[in-house]
Formats: C-alpha cells, sequence, structure tokens
C-alpha cells in the first residue's frame, strides 16, 4: 500500500484485468525510461472521487528521462482503460532515482 | 496567458533551487505552482473564448466574472466527461494533466507526510507546460466544448 491510500478506499477493488492492461501499457511505453516497477490501489482522491493510483518505481537513468514520453502515459493508460469500461482516473505517481536528471530541464 | 506561463517558470526555478539537496518546501511550492499554471491558463482561455482576448475585453467586468466562476472540483470532473472521449491530441493532454497535478498540488500542499524528488516536481512542471499548450492548439469548437463543461454547464 502506497503512502497517500487508506484503508477506507479499499472499498472499490481492481480487477485483474484492469491492473494487467496497466502494467502492460505503461510497461511498453516507459521501460526505456528505467521503470522497474508498478503498484496500483484503488483509492480516493481529495474529493473523494474513485480513482487509481498508480506508483511507478524507476531506477536511475543516464543521461535522463524524456519528459515528452512520460506526458503520454496518463494519457496512454486513460484511454486504454476507457476502452474497457473502466472510468477511475489513473493517478500517476513517479519515484524517480534521488539524482534522476529529466532531460531539456538543465537549464533552470 | 503571461501568469501561466510565468507559473511555470517559477515552477521550474522552485525545483532547482537547490540541486544536490532540494529542500521538501521548495518542492512542493513548484508542484503547488505547477498546478495553478493550468488552473490561471484554463481561467485565462474561458474568459477569452467567451468574453473576448483584447486588452479591453480583459478589463470588463464580465471578464473578470468568468475568470473567477472557473471551479477546481467541477473542472476536474469535466476532464473526465464522456463527451471528451476521442477528442484532439492538444485536448487530451490537457485533461490527463490537470487532475494529475490538481491531486498531486493537494497532496504537496496538504499531506505532511508525503515527500516529494526532484523530477518528480520538473516532470510536473512539464506536464503543465505540455498541457497549456495542448490546450491552446486544441480545435477551436473543443475548447468551447471543454471549457462550458469546466463551467459546470452540463444541460444539453
Amino acid at each position: 500500500m502506497t503512502a497517500f491510500t487508506y484503508e477506507r478506499d479499499l472499498d472499490h477493488p481492481v480487477s485483474a484485468e484492469v491492473e494487467q492492461t496497466i502494467r502492460d501499457v505503461l510497461k511498453e511505453l516507459l521501460s526505456s525510461q528505467g521503470l522497474e516497477g508498478v503498484l496500483v490501489n484503488p483509492g480516493l482522491d481529495h474529493d473523494g472521487d474513485p480513482v487509481l493510483f498508480v506508483h511507478l518505481k524507476f531506477r536511475l537513468v543516464k543521461p535522463g528521462i524524456d519528459p515528452e514520453i512520460l506526458s503520454q502515459s496518463t494519457i496512454s493508460v486513460s484511454r486504454a482503460l476507457w476502452k474497457m469500461g473502466e472510468r477511475r482516473f489513473p493517478h500517476l505517481r513517479y519515484d524517480f532515482h534521488d539524482d534522476q536528471r529529466i532531460l531539456g530541464t538543465e537549464n533552470w | 496567458m503571461a501568469l501561466s506561463s510565468d507559473l511555470i517558470a517559477t515552477a521550474r526555478q522552485l525545483a532547482n533551487v537547490h540541486q544536490r539537496r532540494p529542500r521538501q518546501a521548495d518542492l512542493r511550492r513548484s508542484i503547488s505552482t505547477s498546478y495553478y499554471a493550468l488552473f490561471h491558463g484554463l481561467a485565462e482561455l474561458t474568459a477569452g473564448r467567451l468574453v473576448g482576448s483584447t486588452g479591453a475585453s480583459q478589463k470588463s467586468a464580465a471578464w473578470m466574472r468568468v475568470h473567477r466562476n472557473l471551479n477546481h472540483l467541477t473542472a476536474k470532473k469535466a476532464c473526465s466527461r464522456p463527451e471528451l472521449q476521442g477528442c484532439s491530441q492538444g485536448l487530451a493532454q490537457f485533461l490527463a494533466a490537470f487532475p494529475r497535478l490538481q491531486e498531486l498540488r493537494h497532496q504537496a500542499d496538504y499531506d505532511p507526510a508525503a515527500r516529494f524528488k526532484q523530477g518528480e516536481a520538473l516532470s510536473a512542471a512539464d506536464d503543465a507546460e505540455r498541457g497549456l499548450a495542448g490546450l491552446q492548439a486544441a480545435p477551436r469548437d473543443e475548447q468551447l466544448d471543454f471549457i462550458t463543461l469546466a463551467l459546470g454547464m452540463t444541460r444539453s
């Protein structure tokens, strides 16, 4: 369970099919960016709406992670979930290595 | 969209204040600022489309009322409306970024146990920038469809 999921949220289970779809989409998209683990938990967002909290664990990647590919991940997961009738929004939380660089952000 | 663009720059600066050991306070403010860049960008576009985008329009009471009428919850729910499925890639970028950053912003602003890393703050700023660019690039009819839903106009 991730730090941002509480016991009260476990009343809304995630089907194995939904969880596998999320893993498949993210693996295809983000394996090249260092993705090494995905954890899916049902929950409620800050307004109390049912959502899916998706925790993505990354290993350190050099020279850095491509933010353009990263930005596609929520869109790709959402589209895949809508196709299978899953309406909960997938909240992707990126757990990068402490020293991870994001390409294109070095000059700020 | 001057304010929203400036907020993205601020978010990046905050994420990079301490390169080696970023402070949680800076990362939290960075993430919160990235969300508000999206929110203000949406408010600016909404007022611009419904009232006008000339200098005179932006000084009118009507422009200000529309700008201030945008509500965080209603706008978030609009992002998941079935009418918007199958929209352009540009609008899809915004619809994905807005709820994500709103939730992150709540964690950053209110959850004392939450911990953030620099990469996450920088990717949030990038998401905000891409989301805003996508919203601006979306076809006008899609923009109008979305902004009316974001204002809570769901009857048809």
